[in-house]
């Protein structure tokens, strides 16, 4: 027997083949109501400091004193495959990839060889490699063939202050951000409500906004705490793991940008590590058996200078690493085509040389997970780009 | 009722229907707007200079330092816990300044203009503690002390800042092959060079190269900002200070144009050119436009202004005149949504308001849940000012609850709102019949302060 909601979809897919479309969906595969997690690091996170290549023959002589001890030893990478290791500081990360729900891209970057943040963000979140000043995200693209029958602003929510790229586009999608301000009283609400019915622009955003908030009230009381990623990321378990609930969440955390005193297995950046380590730890938490049916996937900009700079950190660089993880995920190993860490074989001699396209990975989650029909994910959401990485799912 | 054009001018240049911004620009709003930009006395809120507030930080962590040592635990707790408000009471009473300043300002376009600058040359004292005490003072002496003079002042004076230079780690950049760098492993930090280029002039599609960022880089390396420890009695603390030093000497090479110089001159003579390059004029215009006239601003309104830009070589003052002059400024189809730092004054300025404590508490709150806080921008990029950005559901519905609390919490007088529906324009018609029904003067007030009308100028 069908469901409700999922007999409506039915429906409107039979209407779509009779009106001659191909329904966007293939249902072939993919998991059965599938959840995606997407966490933007921004500033650029140091792909080598979070995913060591130890194994390099290069590797201690090109990171110098940002080089992490091999396996084994005090304060040591931990070991993923006898060459490449994780920061030590990703503990829950380094157990999940042992339970094979983990898998690491090394090498990896959006279609973008320069140096701006806000250029290479733009180009991680739009999807194309030119984007123009107002191109939609790539996730909403996606979102325009995914949702069946839900309005974006039900199917993907963006946690957090401001709305990231990657899901803007021509309808809002979902949003919460925790607050400390006082509830209105209805009387006055009603009357400010008649009001903005007139806005046709704020309207439908007001209204979405008082219904995320009673949402999320309803399920374990109000949820309090300072508005950062720990905070938004529990509120993104709460969402997504409701029936009506959404099936995106998307989420930013900042403070990459270690252009000094970055620190190896202490110091900023390692204490940016253990936050989002103990986030994910918590997500897989507080998703409960949801997780079985999710991905999160976390991704960066690029990545930083292989070698340390004046100032005991590192500069803007291209290749950096990924991950994605889940109970959905078949992980486990490290994906990489390693390009190596010989001067040579840097990028313009300083950057790790990215190998792998991250809308491989993207088209794959898409595709593979989300199962969004592969022909729409080619035309639509990555325009012109005819690649992905296989075998991230169990199911696929 | 106030009319169309006055409307504009008070919301779209300026900061809301304050009573007195009411009066003195109901003769001629545009006039109004246009004789701001002569105005010579505008010193800014008053605030220690930045040199001074960056020795006091230095000072304050040398403090902490001593203390942390201390070995009677209890005394040192209490202590700590002492100078750290003291720190915490500071920074607040800067930014209380700050926008008291701008509560209080008869030439809020200029309020508007400087907030502008000071966005375009953001400085953040997220992670970057050291230039918290100090980031008033740097609008004061770069941004709001130049808007009388030409972009290339401006520019000179805000990437020459030791607020700047220590925001993006240029105050640690040292040229490879100078006298410091030969004799040490530290070198070059490209970050400074990476924004001016990106976010100050040229703009990210400007035309240059990885090597013109590393050009720049060394032609600015020893600009810095004074050393706390020198002995060299020619460095003052926390003041700008050139270190020939750390300077990398050598011809440098700037989108195509050699830099001959020596030391100091080099620099300013490259950043002199970006500030009157093409690219810079079309960069400027473009977020101009973007900033007072509309999120997709029409392509001819981008051209005029470049125009106004390249002819008078930067002139600020001609610039903001042709943005005032333009057509498309006074295009009733065209429309911004209000950054939350422009809600949240033009609200205190609306309901004219003196900023005792419980105003005080209720800006901050205002700030930090929509988002906004003073100098806490995430990038160098500065804060969006696009409708998109700040009107997500849930930023949207927190604007709201604020303005729906501040109404209800100023005490707004019978009289006040009185005087409101009266002066109203016509398009606020829907918002005027509800707050002449309102129950008391507090959900009146509320009602205006969360209203549509009031989100955007």
């Amino acid at each position: 027997m069908l469901s409700g909601i999922g007999r409506r979809q039915f429906i409107q897919a039979c209407s779509l083949l009779t009106l001659g479309f191909t329904t966007p969906i293939s249902f072939a595969n993919s998991i059965k109501d599938p959840r995606l997690v997407v966490i933007i690091l921004r500033g650029g996170m140091d792909g080598l400091a979070a995913v060591p290549a130890y194994g390099d023959p290069f590797y201690r002589s090109s990171r110098g004193k940002l080089a992490l001890n091999t396996p084994r030893m005090a304060e040591g990478a931990i070991d993923l495959d006898g060459f490449f290791g994780l920061n030590p500081n990703f503990k829950s990360l380094a157990k999940l990839y042992r339970r094979q729900e983990a898998l690491v891209f090394q090498a990896i970057a959006p279609p973008y060889a320069q140096r701006s943040h806000f250029y290479a963000q733009d180009v991680l979140e739009t999807g194309l490699t030119a984007p123009l000043g107002h191109s939609s995200g790539w996730l909403y693209r996606a979102l325009t063939g995914l949702t069946a029958g839900r309005s974006p602003e039900q199917y993907a929510y963006s946690l957090g202050a401001g709305i990231p790229r990657i899901v803007q586009g021509q309808v809002p999608v979902g949003a919460w951000a925790p607050d400390r301000l006082p509830d209105p009283d209805e009387d006055t609400l009603e009357r400010l409500m008649a009001l903005y019915e007139q806005d046709s622009y704020l309207g439908p955003k007001l209204q979405a906004g008082f219904n995320a908030d009673q949402m999320i009230n309803s399920m374990g009381g109000k949820l309090k705490g300072r508005n950062n990623l720990s905070t938004v990321a529990k509120a993104a378990a709460r969402f997504i793991t409701r029936i009506d609930g959404p099936r995106i969440a998307v989420m930013d955390s900042s403070g990459w940008d270690t252009h000094a005193w970055q620190g190896t297995t202490k110091g900023r950046l390692a204490n940016r590590f253990r936050e989002l380590d103990t986030v994910l730890e918590n997500l897989m938490h507080d998703m409960g058996s949801v997780w079985q049916q999710t991905a999160v996937l976390v991704v960066t900009e690029f990545g930083r200078t292989v070698a340390v700079n004046g100032t005991s950190g590192t500069d803007h660089g291209v290749g950096s690493a990924a991950f994605l993880l889940g109970g959905a995920v078949r992980g486990g190993r490290v994906e990489s085509d390693w390009p190596g860490l010989a001067k040579n074989q840097l990028f313009e001699g300083r950057d790790i040389q990215p190998t792998l396209d991250m809308r491989a990975l993207f088209a794959g989650v898409l595709h593979q997970h989300m199962g969004l029909d592969r022909n729409f994910v080619e035309d639509v959401v990555f325009p012109g780009f005819r690649d992905q990485v296989r075998g991230l799912f169990r199911t696929g | 009722m106030i009319s169309f054009s006055q409307n504009r001018a008070l919301n779209r240049f300026g900061l809301g229907l304050s009573p007195s911004d009411v009066k003195a620009s109901s003769a001629d709003p545009k006039g109004w707007l246009l004789q701001q930009l002569q105005v010579q006395q505008d010193p800014g809120p008053k605030v220690a200079d930045a040199a001074s507030s960056l020795v006091a930080f230095h000072e304050w962590k040398s403090t902490r330092k001593l203390l942390s040592g201390s070995e009677d635990s209890d005394k040192k707790n209490g202590e700590l816990k002492a100078l750290q408000k003291s720190f915490a009471d500071r920074e607040l009473s800067n930014f209380n300044k700050r926008f008291e300043y701008a509560a209080q300002s008869r030439t809020p376009f200029r309020e508007r203009l400087v907030q502008f600058y000071s966005n375009h040359f953001s400085v953040s004292r997220k992670g970057k503690r050291i230039i918290s005490l100090a980031c008033v003072a740097y609008e004061n002496e770069a941004i709001r002390s130049n808007l009388n003079n030409s972009f290339s002042d401006m520019l000179l004076a805000a990437v020459s800042h030791p607020v700047m230079l220590i925001y993006l780690d240029n105050d640690r950049s040292i040229g490879p092959d100078s006298v410091a760098g030969r004799k040490s492993k530290r070198g070059l930090n490209e970050n400074l060079a990476r924004e001016i280029l990106e976010l100050h002039t040229l703009g990210v599609s400007g035309g240059y190269k990885q090597k013109d960022v590393l050009a720049l880089a060394n032609m600015i390396t020893g600009w810095g900002g004074g050393g706390f420890k020198s002995k060299n009695p020619r460095v003052k603390p926390g003041e700008f200070y050139f270190s020939k030093h750390r300077h990398q000497p050598g011809t440098q090479v700037l989108l195509g144009k050699q830099y001959n110089f020596e030391g100091l001159e080099q620099g300013r003579r490259a950043l002199t050119d970006l500030a009157l390059d093409f690219s810079t004029a079309r960069f400027i215009a473009t977020k101009l436009a973007k900033h007072f006239i509309a999120d997709n601003p029409p392509a001819e309104v981008i051209s005029i202004l470049e125009r106004s830009f390249l002819i008078s070589k930067g002139h600020l003052p001609t610039l903001h005149r042709t943005l005032v002059n333009l057509e498309a400024a006074w295009d009733p189809a065209l429309k911004k949504f209000r950054t939350p730092y422009d809600y949240v004054l033009s609200a205190v300025r609306t309901i004219d308001l003196s900023m005792g404590g419980r105003i005080k508490k209720f800006v901050r709150t205002g700030l930090v849940t929509m988002n906004q806080p003073p100098f806490l921008a995430n990038s160098p990029a500065g804060w969006s000012d696009e409708a998109r950005y700040w009107s997500s559901s849930s930023a949207l519905k927190k604007r709201v609850e604020w303005g729906l609390a501040a109404g209800s919490a100023i005490g707004a007088s019978p009289r006040m709102i009185e005087w409101l529906i009266t002066v109203l324009p016509a398009e606020a018609d829907n918002l005027k019949l509800a707050m002449s029904r309102a129950a008391s003067p507090a959900q009146a007030a509320s009602l205006m302060l969360a209203s549509p009308y009031f989100q955007w100028r």
